[in-house]
C-alpha cells in the first residue's frame, strides 16, 4: 500500500515502474527534458488513479502502461514550436540499447501470441497504430490500404485480443460489430 | 433505432474508443463518443480496450527497449517530493511487478522502424513509399491525386495561396479538407533540398482547443524544379485547420521547431 506520507511505499512504486514509464516516455518524447516532465506527470496521475486499479481489467504493469499511454497521447497531440535538439540523438542512443531485453506480463504475453497469429497486414496496422501511435488516416496513407480496411484490421485485432483477455465481456460488442461490418 | 442503426452506432463507438486508446481523439470526437456511450458499461468497455491496447504495446515494447535504463536520480528525487506534495490523504494501492518472460530483440521505434514494419505490406500492395514522398510518388501522380481531390469538391475545401516568408521565389497553393482529412501542397519555385542535410516539414494550426499548438504535417522533399505537388499527412486528426506553415528542419523533421526558416505560410482568411 501507498498511504499518504508512506514515503517508502512511494519509493517502492517508483522503483518498480520507473523504468517502464521511462522507456515509454523516452519512446514518445522528443528530448530528455520533455520525457522527464512526462514521467512526473505520469506518476502523479498514477498515484491519483491507483485507487481505481481493478485487477480484473488489467494487471498492475498494464495499468501503469495505460496511465502512461494516456498522458503521452495527450502530450503527443501538443507539439510545440520551441527549442529542442535532442530528438535524433536520443533515437540513436536508444537504438544502441535495443539489444537489451525487457520482460512481459501475462497480458502482454497473450498479446504477443495473438499478434503472432494475425495476418501480416493486420499485424502491421496494429503495430503502426499501437506502437507508433499513427492516426488511422496516416496508416492508410502509409500502407496504401483504404481507411475502412485500416479500421477493420485494427478493430478485429483489438477484439481478438480483448476476447482473449476478457472472455466474458465481448459477446455483445462482437456480435453488434460483426452485424455492422456486414450491413 | 433499428438494428442497422444500432450496429452502425456500435461500430462507430468502437472505432472511436480504439482511436482514443491508440492515438487520441479530438474534443468533437470525444463529444460524439460521449453521446454514443449510453450504456452504464461504457467506462468499463473503454478501460478494457485501453488495457488491450496497452497489452499490445507492452508485447511490442518489451523486446524493443531496455528497462535496465534507470531514470535519472534527480528525477527520482523530484518524484518523491512531488508525491509528498500531491498524494491524497487516503491510501492507494501500490502496484506490483508481475513475473515476466524474456523475449527476442526488435528494433527501436522511429521512422526506420515504421518503414520496416510497413515495408512488407508496401511491397505487396502498391510500392508507394510514404517516407520519401517525392522520390517515389511522381509529380504527375501527386498532381492527379490533387486534381481528383479538388474535382471531388469537398464542401469544406480550403484553397489558400502560399505567402513567401524566407523564400521569396516560392509560391503555390495549399488544399485541405477537414471532413476528408486530406490535403495537398502545390509549390512553384521552392528550393530543392538535400534530404541528407535538411528536409521541409509542414505544420498545421488547428482550432481544436485540445491542440493549442500546431500539428506535425509530415516531412517532405523538393527534388524537382517547377511545380511540385506534395500530399499532406497530418499525424493526428485536424479539427479545423486555420493555418499552414512550412519550415526547414534536419532530416526526419523535429518535434519542436525553432522556426528559424519558414519558406512559406498560408492562413485561412488571407490571400485565398
Amino acid at each position: 500500500m501507498i498511504a499518504a506520507g508512506q514515503q517508502h511505499a512511494v519509493a517502492e512504486c517508483i522503483d518498480r515502474y520507473a523504468n517502464l514509464v521511462w522507456a515509454l516516455a523516452r519512446r514518445s518524447c522528443p528530448d530528455t527534458e520533455t520525457a522527464e516532465d512526462a514521467v512526473q506527470d505520469i506518476f502523479l496521475k498514477l498515484w491519483k488513479a491507483a485507487g481505481r486499479f481493478d485487477p480484473e481489467i488489467a494487471s498492475e504493469s498494464t495499468f501503469v502502461a495505460m496511465i502512461a499511454r494516456r498522458c503521452l497521447i495527450d502530450l503527443s497531440r501538443k507539439r510545440r514550436w520551441e527549442t529542442s535538439d535532442e530528438g535524433l540523438d536520443r533515437v540513436a542512443e536508444m537504438e544502441m540499447n535495443a539489444a537489451e531485453r525487457v520482460e512481459l506480463n501475462d497480458e502482454a504475453a497473450k498479446a504477443k501470441r495473438v499478434l503472432e497469429t494475425l495476418p501480416v497486414d493486420q499485424k502491421t496496422v496494429i503495430k503502426l497504430s499501437v506502437y507508433e501511435g499513427l492516426s488511422h488516416s496516416l496508416i492508410a496513407e502509409t500502407t496504401g490500404l483504404s481507411l475502412g480496411t485500416v479500421k477493420t484490421h485494427i478493430r478485429r485485432g483489438m477484439l481478438r485480443l480483448r476476447e482473449s483477455l476478457f472472455p466474458a465481456a465481448n459477446d455483445l460488442v462482437v456480435s453488434q460489430v460483426n452485424k455492422g461490418e456486414t450491413a | 433505432m433499428n438494428d442497422f442503426d444500432s450496429s452502425d452506432s456500435n461500430l462507430r463507438r468502437l472505432d472511436l474508443m480504439i482511436q482514443r486508446a491508440t492515438c487520441g481523439i479530438s474534443e468533437t470526437e470525444q463529444q460524439e463518443l460521449d453521446l454514443l456511450n449510453s450504456s452504464p458499461d461504457s467506462p468499463k468497455d473503454q478501460e478494457q480496450l485501453e488495457a488491450t491496447v496497452s497489452a499490445f504495446d507492452l508485447a511490442m515494447l518489451a523486446p524493443a527497449v531496455s528497462l535496465d535504463e534507470s531514470i535519472p536520480k534527480d528525477l527520482r528525487d523530484r518524484l518523491l517530493i512531488a508525491a509528498g506534495q500531491s498524494l491524497p490523504t487516503d491510501g492507494v494501492t501500490s502496484p506490483r511487478l508481475e513475473s515476466v518472460v524474456p523475449e527476442s530483440p526488435l528494433r527501436w521505434r522511429g521512422v526506420m522502424t515504421v518503414a520496416a514494419l510497413a515495408a512488407s505490406l508496401l511491397l505487396v500492395i502498391s510500392g508507394f513509399n510514404p517516407f520519401a514522398l517525392n522520390p517515389v510518388e511522381s509529380v504527375a501522380s501527386a498532381r492527379q491525386r490533387l486534381d481528383s481531390f479538388v474535382d471531388s469538391g469537398p464542401s469544406d475545401l480550403i484553397n489558400l495561396k502560399w505567402q513567401p516568408i524566407h523564400d521569396e521565389n516560392a509560391s503555390g497553393r495549399v488544399f485541405w479538407s477537414d471532413s476528408a482529412q486530406e490535403g495537398y501542397m502545390e509549390f512553384d519555385g521552392l528550393d530543392k533540398n538535400d534530404p541528407t542535410v535538411e528536409q521541409y516539414q509542414l505544420w498545421i494550426f488547428d482550432t481544436d482547443p485540445t491542440q493549442a499548438t500546431p500539428v506535425d504535417g509530415g516531412v517532405f522533399d523538393i527534388s524537382a524544379d517547377g511545380k511540385v505537388v506534395v500530399p499532406i499527412r497530418a499525424t493526428v486528426p485536424i479539427e479545423q485547420a486555420v493555418q499552414f506553415a512550412v519550415t526547414v528542419e534536419r532530416p526526419g523533421g523535429v518535434y519542436v521547431s525553432k522556426r528559424e526558416r519558414i519558406p512559406v505560410l498560408a492562413k485561412v482568411g488571407e490571400a485565398e
